[in-house]
Formats: structure tokens, sequence, C-alpha cells
């Protein structure tokens, strides 16, 4: 397990971020978790906070929001330099999995996995030892 | 004096003809005059003729009575008997011939005296013999008394002759003078005759030449005109040719406009069926057209509806699935209270998002199926008016004013409940995402159009980005802002609520300037 992995909760769902949260934090111990309900908010952290020489991230993203969307938040993401992408992973998170996103989500080369609520700590598990 | 060539012939033969009757006049008085000349030539040489005879019977006559004087025989008297006779005859002719001479009258009265006396003093001789016998006669013989009577015959007749001689010279003269004039005369008149011949040959002559050009003009005119009449005739048979010609085309073009009334029938038939056709193919189109509108219809519908199954399982599932992280949650040991009590409080929350997404369901499938409601006139200032009333709260110590103008129509058949909703949605949004900045006014106005009435809701608020979120304007539980409350319910229903009325809305809007909807209904 990599302990220094950080992660980024992108979702309007406070409650569902806390649930989150709890979650990580009881499946981990103490992790380095960012959670923005405004994806905007998300967008401005990553590019204030990131540079060559920062940690490796998971991003959990939520496709239905408000002011944008889960692709909107990827359509500005792609504009980041290649070295900062690098360190990021981005899973797509949903309450419901529809095709048209599904098939959306594959074709996204940033997009690593297509994940439904709730998370469960097998999900966090797999997921952390696939960046490891 | 301008005369043409026959009138000059005419005047010619004219002259000439004159010019001979008056030489035949001439000639026949000539003639005369000779013919008379000459008789009297006969005539004075008859008279001398006559003179002469008369001059021999006298001579006759002396002898004769010398005879019987000598002899007494009686077979002398005989003689003189005849000579006297003889002389009687003569004497009256020549009194005959001379009877316009009185002179010469006058001598043949005298020559017939002494002519008569003769024989008496002849007789007296002889009387005297037979009663006195011879002797008284010799005296009266030798007196010579029967010669006296003898010359003086003899010189009658000679004077008469003289005289007729110096006639016959006068006469033969004149005669002479008179042929020297004729001759004169007809040379002159020859001369005049020929003169004028040689004009009338020459004029003939001309007359000839330009009868002779004529001819040969006529000539020529008559190989024109034959040619003419060949021509004439060539052309009649080329007539003829075109006469056929025409006839046959004349028939062609009568086939022809039998065939274009033909085709003109056919034509218009064509154009029928054109029509018909067009006519099938514009309903066709028509009902193409129609057809797709409902394809696109039916499909936007189907995508619509589509949507709305994913929206709704998916805010369904979104309560559902916090419920379920929650209660997993809640079962794991060690959670200290107030874990517990968020959870719970959590659990809670997502029970109550999920009956109002069924409640949201429900109202939905109301106004879906809310057509068959009873419309009434609903009137659009008391509409706003309870509005206003129902928001006092969220209006009243904030910068708001709504203005409306329903000055050209202020009532709609319509169902009163869903108007209700509308107005209230669009008002409220426009309350709701208002610029806090600035004096917030919110315009509601109505048109009356050709067949459609219009309404249109105008703010100054916040807008939306429409090239990001167009699509997601009237979606299904879609919200652009986080720091309003807002299930994304409002803006769908009113889309909803208007296409169940049969009408249709728009919108314009641009961030930080304001929106506008735009709501048409067929009247």
């Amino acid at each position: 397990m990599n302990s220094s992995l950080k992660y980024i909760i992108v979702d309007d769902d406070p409650f569902n971020n806390m649930l989150c949260n709890m979650t990580l934090k009881k499946t981990l111990g103490e992790v380095d978790t960012k959670i923005f309900t405004a994806p905007e908010e998300g967008l401005l952290f990553i590019k204030n906070n990131f540079d060559i020489n920062s940690e490796h991230t998971v991003l959990f993203l939520d496709i239905n929001m408000p002011t944008l969307t889960g692709w909107d938040f990827l359509d500005q993401y792609e504009d980041f330099s290649e070295e900062v992408k690098m360190q990021i992973s981005i899973y797509l998170v949903s309450s419901s999995i529809d095709k048209h996103d599904w098939e959306k989500a594959k074709e996204n080369k940033y997009v690593k996995d297509f994940l439904v609520k709730p998370m469960f700590s097998d999900t966090i598990i797999s997921i952390a030892e696939k960046e490891f | 004096m301008n005369i043409n060539i026959s009138q000059k012939l005419f005047l010619f033969a004219f002259i000439i003809l004159t010019i001979n009757g008056i030489l035949g006049y001439a000639v026949y008085k000539s003639n005369q005059k000779v013919l008379n000349s000459e008789q009297w030539v006969q005539h004075t040489e008859q008279v001398i003729y006559q003179s002469a005879n008369l001059s021999s019977i006298g001579k006759d006559m002396e002898t004769a009575l010398r005879c019987f004087v000598v002899t007494r025989d009686s077979a002398y008297l005989e003689p003189l008997n005849n000579a006297q006779k003889t002389a009687s005859v003569n004497i009256g002719q020549l009194k005959q011939l001379t009877r316009d001479n009185p002179s010469q009258q006058q001598r043949i009265d005298s020559l017939n005296f002494y002519i008569h006396k003769l024989p008496d003093f002849s007789f007296k001789p002889v009387k005297l013999k037979s009663e006195h016998r011879l002797a008284p006669v010799i005296p009266y013989t030798s007196a010579g008394q029967d010669q006296y009577y003898s010359s003086r015959i003899s010189q009658i007749i000679k004077a008469i002759q003289l005289e007729e001689g110096t006639l016959l010279k006068q006469r033969k003269q004149t005669n002479e003078r008179s042929e020297k004039e004729f001759n004169q005369f007809s040379l002159g008149i020859f001369i005049l005759m020929t003169g004028f011949t040689i004009l009338l040959v020459i004029v003939a002559g001309k007359y000839l030449y330009q009868n002779r050009e004529k001819a040969k003009r006529a000539a020529e005119l008559v190989i024109a005109n034959q040619e003419l009449l060949f021509q004439n005739e060539e052309k009649e048979k080329r007539a003829a040719e075109l006469t056929v010609a025409n006839l046959k085309l004349l028939f062609q073009n009568e086939e022809k406009e039998k065939r274009a009334a033909e085709l003109t029938i056919a034509n218009a038939e064509l154009s029928f069926q054109n029509e018909e056709k067009e006519k099938r193919a514009a309903e066709l189109k028509l009902a193409e057209a129609v057809r797709i509108t409902m394809l696109n219809e039916l499909m936007k519908r189907n995508k619509d509806l589509e949507q709305f199954a994913y929206i709704v399982s998916h805010n369904l599932r979104a309560p559902v699935a916090n419920i379920i992280g929650a209660s997993s949650a809640l079962s794991e040991e060690g959670l200290s209270t107030d874990d517990r009590e968020i959870l719970s409080n959590g659990i809670s929350v997502s029970i109550i998002k999920l009956d109002e997404v069924v409640k949201d369901l429900n109202l939905i499938l109301q106004v879906k199926g809310g057509i068959n409601e009873v419309k009434e006139i609903v009137h659009f200032p008391e509409l706003v008016y309870d509005i206003k009333n129902s928001i006092k709260n969220l209006i009243d110590g904030d910068d708001i004013e709504i203005r409306y103008d329903f000055s050209e129509i202020d009532k709609f058949l319509s169902l009163k409940a869903y108007l209700y909703s509308i107005f209230f949605n669009l008002i409220s949004n426009s309350v709701k995402y208002r610029r806090q900045d600035i004096h917030s006014i919110i315009k509601i106005k109505s048109h009356l159009r050709k067949n459609k009435i219009e309404l249109i809701f105008t703010d100054n608020g916040m807008g939306i980005d429409l090239q990001k979120k167009g699509e997601q304007v009237f979606g299904l539980y879609k919200r652009f802002h986080t720091n309003t409350e807002g299930r994304g319910m409002g803006l769908f229903m009113v889309k909803t609520q208007v296409e169940t009325l049969g009408g249709k809305i728009s919108i314009k809007s641009a961030e930080n300037k304001g929106t506008e909807f735009l709501i048409e209904f067929e009247i």
C-alpha cells in the first residue's frame, strides 16, 4: 500500500463526499483527501498545486453536477501539462451507469475506470493497489 | 409642226393626187385646145377644100355652059345642073362651116349669088339662040359677061381661101404656142411630181425602214414574247408544282397540326398527369415532411423519454446509493456517536430526496397526462398578481421590480394550473438567478401575432452560457448554479407544460446580461 497516494473527490453531493471520505479513512487510515463540491474549485486546486514533483493522486469525479459536468471538467483538464496529467488518475463516479456515459468514459484516455456509487472498501483497495 | 409619218405620207399622196388632178385637167384642157385647133384647121381645110370644089364646079359649069352654048346640045346641061346642085350642097356646107365668121358668110352669100347667076347667064344665050338664033348670042358671049361671073366666083373663093389660110396660120401658131405652153407646164408639173414622188419615196423609205425596224423590234418582241410565254409556261409549271408542293405542305401541315393538336392534348394529359403527380408528390412531400416532423418529434420525445427515464433512474439511484453507503458504514463497528448521527441524518435526507424524486415523477406524469383537464379563460394580470403574492417573502426587501404589459392581449383560454406553473417557474427563476449587484427588473409582455400569442419573459439576471449549456437548459434535474437552491425541475416542468398546451418555448441568454424566454401558443 502506498500511503503517500493522495485523493481528490469532486462531487456536488456533500453526503456522498462524506461517505466516500469515511470509507477511504476506514480502508487506508489517514489519507490526504481534498473534497470539492464545486468542480471549478477542483480544477483551480490542480492548477495551483500540481507541478512536476507532485505526488501521485487519484481523482474521483462525479458526472452529474450542475455547474460543470464531469465531462466539462475533463475538457478543461485536458489543458493541463502532460507532466501534471501523468500524476493524476481519474476515476469517473456515478450513482447509475448510463450506457452512453460508459462508452464515452472508455474513449477518454484520462479516465482510468468508471465506478458506481456507493464506494466500498474493496474498490478503494483495488484502486490503491493498481495505482502503486 | 409635229406630224407622224402616216400623216406625212397621206399629205404627200394627197399633194401628188392633187397635182395629178391638175395635170390631168391641164392635159385634158390642152388636148381639148389642140383638138379644137385641129378641128379648126380641119375646118379651115374643109372650107378651102369646099371652096376649091366650088371653084372646080364653077369651072365645070362654065365649061358645060360653053359647050351647050356652042353645041346647043342639051346633053351638056345635065352636068351643069348636077354641078349646080353640087354647088348648092357645097355652099350650104360652107355656110355651115363658116357660120361663126360673118365676113366669110358674106363672101359665101355673094358666092352663092354668083354661082346661081352663072347658069342664068349661060341660059340667056341659049334662049337667045333658040329665039333669035346665033346672032345675039355672039355679042353676048363675046362681051365676056359670063367670064365676069366666073372670075368673081374665083375671086371670092380665092378670098375665102386666103382668109381661111390666114386663119389656119393663126390657129396653127396658137396651136404651137399652146403646145409649147403645155409642154412647159407639163415639165413643171413633172418636176414637181418627181420632187414630191422622191419626197414620198424618201418618206416612205423612212417609213418602211422604220417599219422594218419596228418589224425587227416586233420580231424581237415576238421572240421576247415567246421567251416570256415560255418562261410563263415554265412559271406556270413551277407554280403548278409549287401548288402541288403547297398542297403537300398543307397536307403535311394539317397532319402536323393534327399531330400538334394530339401532342397538345397529350401534353395537356401529361401536364395534368404531371400536375397530379406533382400534387401527389407535394402531398407526399408534405406527408413526408409531416412524417419527418412527426418522426423527429417522436424521436425527440423518445430521446426525451429516454433521458427522462435515465434522469429519473439516476436521481432515484443517487439517494439510494447514499442510503446503501450509509447503511453499510453504520454496520461497521467502532463508529463514533457523531459519525453514527451524521450517517443516520444522511440516510433520512436521502430518503426524503428519494421521496421528492418520486413525487416529481408523479407530478411530471400528471402534467404529461393532464391535457384532458378543463380549460378556462386565464387572465395574465391576475396570474402575475397571485405569483407576486406567493413569492412576496423572496421579493420583499430586495431590489426587484416586476413589470408587465398585457395591452395587446391579456387573456388566454387554457389550463390555469399550467399557465400558473409556467409563470411561477419563470418568474421565480428570474428572482432566484438575479444579479445581486444591480436593480433587478423582470419584464413580462404579451404579443398578439397572426395565429398566435407570444409571451416574453425578460430579466437582467445572471444568464446562462447557452453555448455550453444550451442543450441542458430545459433538462430534468439540470442545474447550473450551486449557490442557489433548486432541484433542476423548474424549466423542465415549464417546457413540459408549454408543450402539453401545444406551445413552444425558446431561450436567449448571455452570462451576466440576462435571459429572455419566448413562449408561443397557437390560437
